[in-house]
């Protein structure tokens, strides 16, 4: 994909672990063209749709009640939500610019809140040459004319869990194992698991990824980026991302779901 | 899907599983937390799941090596999670519990999990929570945690409860959970995770009932039945990102369908109706929690993978390591075995080395096979058949006849040498031998070799079930005994049912104690085997006990080391220790008799036996004493009745100690908490020899409480370097090819095989081979051509063709002196027939007939053989002792300044008499009780009562059957102790011999009736009735003769 759309805004590189970087969206055919093709698919999940019935159908099978749940799972209803679209723009960011793979659609894998692991935003695969690394991250979209924003301080909790509990990644890198078995994505994921375990749980990459529709400024990082700074040390590398974009943040879904126009 | 991955890590997952060994030893031994490298075995952890997760079959697919690998990865991945850290929520706890517990099931560590679990549990879970994601979860934890728990029909009653009322109250709960989860899409996964728990609910439904009733809902096919919905259950987590469930299900998957595979009902499907009603007694046993569902692993791999009860080979060879329930293998065969040649109600011949497995097995299988109405009888070792085994051998109606018969291999030799398969008119169609590596031991493994050969040759019907310890060869065997028509069944990866730990301890110097002695304390380090054993780099201190010895000097000799080692982990539970001779072993229990061990509140079994010992051994028996301290011993000194009881309370955990000699290590079928040997050998007529690895690792394969999962502790003690170098060596000592007796014994007499005949006398041993030898020849109906054909007779036996291959020149002076022998016993008029019926050599049959003196039919009367005044015993005595059979053990009775008959007469009739032991010990032995107890039990009683029979045969062959029926009474007397016909059968049915006479006069009006009717009149006899025929005496025989029948 052409990533001439992105344009810099601020960048610290500081030969640390941490590297923060501000990216203005132009309002360009190149931006558009990945909303609707790239973000879009990510968002919508047509399959999904019918295998739902499937599951419905199934429950009498394990002789309990399924009128309430089908209520719930009621294919019709596939409204999405801002939050959805920001993680699907910030998936195909990454898939783009960061060369992370996602072996499934995140979209899919909608979290239960009361799941004993946090699931975060983004676990995937970081492809850099020939080296594999696990990727996890968090995604948040905040219009605030507050520098940082305050989801910025959630983000900055959710990354230092991440950082500091070996089990949850453990048990995010299991469930990824379930994504890549049997496809063509599995020797990346043991590439990077490699590199995982030889590092004694060092080497892999977190992601944070914010959404603005504000004007650029470092501040919406730097403060998350000097927090973290105690709790890594390489090999791990912690990318902050802000994506500035064009037009209000309340305006995404629709530029997603518009095709074809400027 | 194969990832090779955990291969790359080989080195991290040895360092792991080092830790673990060395946690193990810490935490079992001295009760320490280690501190262990978490990163690692997590790491570890993690390498192990991804590749165990990438092994998992999918449906219908088998692949033998793949099956393997996860079997190794998952066990030790179970080691490992058994010492990560569990998490502190009781749900998250309880799910990591699930997981280890599956990785147990799927490395075949099911047992242990199972007792695991029964002994530590897992946290409370809100089960009853008003929350329906806590709830949900809860339940599908702890069903599934009950599933592989099993524990008896008690869990699977519970999980079917647990499910239904998850069904009952979702209409109450759902809702309202979902309308709490905050978001849509929270709402859709939460909805999506819930399905899949149902599926995973009905999958407990489905494998509960299974267990119990072998079908759900008309279905036997269960692994499709559970399939469906476990693939029901994983579906949802394509669509939402649900870790818990996803994580789970796979696992527990793959362990469900293992369980399936281990159920008894699986194993054993659709062989025959027996069969079944066998699994559906043992899968009911009174709903309780004896109850059966699974199999181990080896019984797994012998009956269903390696097909053996599919099978129709003739000859299998069944090599599994200890405490592999190697019985109920045999059973199974059995069963098949009976149900094959039903119509010609054929009968099982399962054999067993000693008096004492003889009674255990009897026991088991009586137990077992009752409710199917397959009667089980033993005859006694004794080389004689009595009145009371003739009936019961020939019994007639077809409802009181035996199937099963449970005996030793010498006894079975005898009885169809001398025509029994024909005499009790039913064919015999399976032998079972237990312990068939015995067939390398010296004399009694040949006569046990060429036993087999023999009914290989004779009995149309036979079929063989030899069942060993590992053995390098045992195709090599099975194809002797079924040719082409044969089959090997070997476990050579060493399963065990729980972790072992093998190690030598020594004495360490400590600081002066003064100018001359010096403190102490003991090092116990494990040793590296060749057996998965735990072993760790590093000693435990073992604190001196200054009771047992106070300086260093003291406590440098083996049985002080030993003593002190067993004070130590007696903490742990039950200990035996081994000593080589009864002296020693004595000595070393006196040494335990510390103000420490005193027992404060005797138990009531225990003042049983102690009572049961003023009765039969004397008041002042030492054993009673030590009884006092949780101290017993264990020896062939001791009557048989009272190592039985000694056994039975060991089992149930009343003593500290058992002081044994080292032979019993080939006897014990019980677990130990630890095994502390003061010495590795024995004394046998060839001097001192080292045990065998087969004996040595059957006692450390006994070693830990596997009800409690316990490490097993075994500790060799050493007196010095060199003595721990040579335990090493000795522990590590391989096991060989189970080769025949008769090579060792060939190459031995090399320049003597010339003339076999002359041989039997200095060599006893040899007696069996030549007695093979007349056998065959008569057997083939006295051929000229005998000699000529004498090398296919030898065709027969495990040993003459390996020993031509091996050492041709030994084979062919072999050859030769039996081709000398064999134109001797086709002179005329040898008295060939004699050989069959004594089980004596010709030249013994002939040595009788050259001193028989004045014995001759009329010598032989019932009333006044045993009689005080009557000098014929005397007189047989004394030919007996010139028999190169029975010589020695005689001679070791009487000592080298008795040479004629006296003083063995002497004791007999005391014996018979029903003089107490300790009187007998009185009157012949100085008082020595225990030398007396071993003279009687170990060599007298067995000797005698053959060599009688021998003689009857000999000397009274012209009575007519009514005659020799009564007369045949007669040795039986000497082996059983009682003087009258009624107490010999009495005394088969297991009752003590103080108690015989009285008894038999009790049951007076039913002492004709066959056995197995008398022994119903017995086990309905009340305490009172005991009591009524010999007074107070009475509730203690009672007692001890509930516990020998295996029934207390």
């Amino acid at each position: 994909m052409n990533q001439s759309f992105l344009k810099m805004a601020y960048e610290d590189k500081n030969d640390g672990c941490i590297t923060l970087m501000g990216l203005e969206c132009t309002d360009t055919k190149d931006f558009n063209s990945f909303l609707n093709s790239n973000v879009r698919n990510r968002l919508y999940d047509i399959e999904l749709a019918d295998e739902f019935i499937e599951h419905i159908n199934g429950i009498p099978t394990a002789k309990m009640e399924s009128e309430v749940l089908a209520d719930i799972l009621n294919p019709h209803q596939q409204e999405k939500s801002k939050s959805d679209a920001c993680e699907a723009l910030a998936e195909a960011f990454l898939e783009m610019h960061d060369q992370v793979v996602f072996p499934w659609n995140m979209q899919r894998d909608k979290r239960n809140p009361r799941a004993s692991l946090p699931g975060p935003d983004v676990i995937g695969i970081v492809e850099a040459g020939s080296e594999s690394r696990f990727a996890f991250g968090e995604v948040k979209g905040s219009s605030h004319e507050q520098f940082p924003p305050s989801v910025m301080y959630g983000m900055e909790g959710q990354l230092r869990k991440l950082i500091n509990n070996q089990v949850i990644r453990r048990g995010l890198i299991l469930w990824l194992f379930s994504k890549v078995k049997g496809n063509s994505h599995l020797d990346r994921f043991l590439e990077a698991l490699k590199a995982y375990i030889i590092s004694e749980y060092k080497n892999y990459v977190l992601f944070g990824v914010l959404l603005r529709d504000t004007r650029p400024t470092q501040k919406d990082l730097s403060n998350t980026a000097t927090q973290l700074t105690n709790n890594l040390s390489l090999p791990t590398k912690c990318n902050l991302t802000a994506l500035y974009l064009p037009w209000p943040l309340d305006d995404l879904i629709s530029r997603i779901n518009a095709s074809g126009t400027i | 899907m194969e990832i090779n991955f955990a291969e790359d890590f080989s080195e991290q997952r040895n360092n792991a599983l080092d830790l673990y060994d060395l946690h193990q030893i810490y935490s079992e031994i001295l009760q320490q937390e280690i501190d262990v490298d978490l990163s690692l075995l997590d790491s570890v952890s993690l390498v192990l799941e991804i590749e165990i997760i990438s092994l998992v079959p999918h449906q219908n697919e088998f692949d033998e090596r793949k099956l393997e690998l996860l079997r190794k990865y998952a066990a030790e991945a179970f080691r490992i999670n058994r010492i990560l850290p569990q998490p502190e929520e009781p749900l998250h706890c309880a799910r990591h519990l699930l997981k280890t517990a599956s990785l147990a099931v799927l490395g075949d560590r099911g047992a242990d999990i199972s007792r695991i679990l029964k002994t530590e549990g897992w946290p409370q879970l809100p089960i009853n929570s008003d929350d329906w994601h806590d709830r949900t979860w809860s339940t599908i934890v702890d069903v599934w945690l009950r599933l592989i728990r099993k524990n008896g029909w008690e869990d699977r009653d519970i999980v079917l409860k647990r499910i239904a009322e998850l069904r009952e109250h979702q209409n109450q709960y759902e809702r309202n959970y979902l309308d709490s989860v905050e978001t849509q899409s929270g709402k859709k996964a939460a909805a999506l995770e819930l399905i899949g728990l149902y599926h995973l609910a009905r999958a407990a439904e489905i494998f509960a009932r299974f267990i119990t009733d072998g079908v759900v809902d008309g279905d036997y096919q269960i692994k499709y039945l559970l399939e469906a919905q476990f693939e029901k259950a994983l579906k949802p987590c394509k669509h939402a990102m649900l870790v818990d469930l996803q994580l789970m299900t796979p696992l527990l998957r793959a362990s469900a369908l293992q369980m399936v595979e281990n159920s008894i009902w699986t194993v054993t499907r659709s062989v025959n109706t027996r069969v079944t009603d066998f699994v559906k007694n043992l899968v009911d046993r009174g709903r309780g929690n004896r109850a059966l569902f699974e199999v181990l692993p080896p019984q797994r791999l012998t009956l269903a993978e390696k097909g053996l009860l599919g099978s129709s080979r003739r000859a299998v060879v069944v090599c599994l390591p200890t405490s592999s329930g190697k019985t109920m293998i045999a059973q199974f065969r059995i069963l098949q075995a009976l149900n094959q040649f039903d119509q010609e109600q054929g009968w099982v011949a399962y054999l067993a080395p000693t008096r004492a497995l003889v009674n255990q097995v009897t026991s088991q299988l009586r137990t077992d096979f009752e409710p199917l109405s397959v009667i089980v009888e033993k005859v006694s070792p004794a080389l004689e058949i009595d009145s009371v085994e003739m009936d019961l051998l020939q019994e007639r109606s077809q409802k009181q006849q035996f199937r099963v018969l449970v005996t030793t291999p010498e006894k079975l030799d005898l009885m169809l040498r001398q025509g029994w398969e024909n005499k009790i008119g039913r064919p015999l169609t399976l032998i079972v031998v237990d312990e068939a590596h015995n067939i390398q031991m010296g004399s009694r493994g040949l006569k046990l070799e060429l036993l087999l050969a023999t009914i290989n040759k004779e009995c149309e019907k036979a079929q063989f079930l030899l069942l060993t310890p590992f053995i390098n060869n045992a195709k090599e065997v099975a194809r002797w005994l079924g040719g082409t028509n044969s089959d090997d069944i070997s476990l050579t990866l060493d399963w065990q049912p729980n972790d072992r730990a093998i190690g030598i301890v020594k004495t360490v110097k400590g600081a002066p104690l003064n100018k001359r002695s010096f403190d102490y304390k003991l090092s116990f380090k494990t040793v590296h085997t060749n057996r998965k054993t735990i072993n760790a780099d590093c000693e435990i201190p073992i604190p001196n006990q200054s009771e047992i010895a106070k300086t260093y000097a003291q406590a440098s000799k083996s049985s002080e080391i030993a003593a002190i080692a067993a004070q130590f982990f007696q903490e742990r539970g039950p200990v035996i220790l081994m000593h080589s001779r009864i002296d020693w072993v004595w000595a070393l229990a006196d040494k335990l008799k510390i103000e420490e061990n005193r027992q404060t509140n005797l138990h009531d079994d225990i003042r049983l036996l102690q009572d049961y010992l003023g009765l039969e051994l004397g008041e002042n028996f030492p054993l009673i004493d030590l009884l006092e301290y949780g101290i017993a011993v264990h020896h062939a000194g001791l009557p048989e009745e009272v190592r039985i009881i000694i056994e039975w309370l060991f089992q149930k955990g009343r003593l500290k100690f058992l002081v044994a000699t080292t032979t019993i290590a080939q006897g014990i079928n019980f677990p130990v908490s630890g095994v502390v040997m003061a010495s590795h050998q024995f004394f046998s007529q060839n001097g001192v020899v080292d045990m065998s690895p087969e004996d040595f690792w059957n006692i450390a394969g006994r070693a830990g409480r596997i009800s409690q999962g316990q490490l097993g502790i075994v500790a060799l003690a050493a007196d010095n370097e060199e003595k721990a170098d040579k335990l090493q060596d000795f522990i590590n000592k391989q096991t060989e090819d189970l080769n025949s007796a008769l090579i060792r014994m060939s190459i031995e007499a090399e320049d003597k095989l010339n003339d076999l005949g002359k041989l039997v006398y200095s060599k006893p041993e040899w007696s069996s081979f030549l007695q093979y030898l007349t056998h065959s020849y008569q057997q083939m109906g006295k051929p000229s051509t005998f000699t000529q054909q004498v090398e296919q007779v030898l065709r027969g036996t495990l040993g003459f063709e390996t020993l031509k291959t091996r050492n041709s020149s030994i084979a062919q002076k072999l050859l030769n002196g039996i081709h000398k022998y064999c134109d001797d016993i086709q002179k005329v008029n040898q008295p060939l027939g004699l050989v069959d019926s004594t089980g004596f050599s010709l030249q013994s049959v002939k040595t009788i007939l050259a001193n028989r003196g004045g014995i001759n039919e009329s010598s032989w009367n019932s009333t006044t053989l045993y009689a005080s005044d009557n000098s014929t015993l005397q007189d047989m005595m004394g030919i007996l002792l010139r028999v190169p059979e029975i010589r020695d053990d005689l001679k070791q009775i009487i000592g080298d300044n008795n040479p004629d008959g006296n003083k063995l007469a002497e004791i007999l009739k005391d014996w018979v008499d029903g003089s107490p032991v300790n009187k007998i010990a009185d009157t012949h032995f100085d008082g020595d009780v225990t030398k007396c107890g071993q003279m009687l039990f170990g060599n007298l009683t067995q000797t005698a009562s053959w060599g009688l029979s021998a003689l009857l045969s000999i000397t009274a062959n012209n009575l007519d059957e009514e005659e020799k029926k009564e007369l045949n009474n007669l040795p039986a007397k000497a082996y059983y102790g009682v003087n009258s016909n009624e107490a010999i059968k009495i005394r088969l049915l297991g009752v003590p011999r103080l108690a015989a006479a009285e008894l038999a006069q009790k049951l007076h009006p039913f002492i004709d009736e066959p056995i197995s009717k008398l022994r119903k009149q017995l086990n309905g006899l009340s305490q009172t009735e005991w009591n009524q025929a010999m007074g107070e005496r009475g509730k203690i025989y009672c007692k001890v003769w509930r516990i020998i029948e295996g029934i207390e």
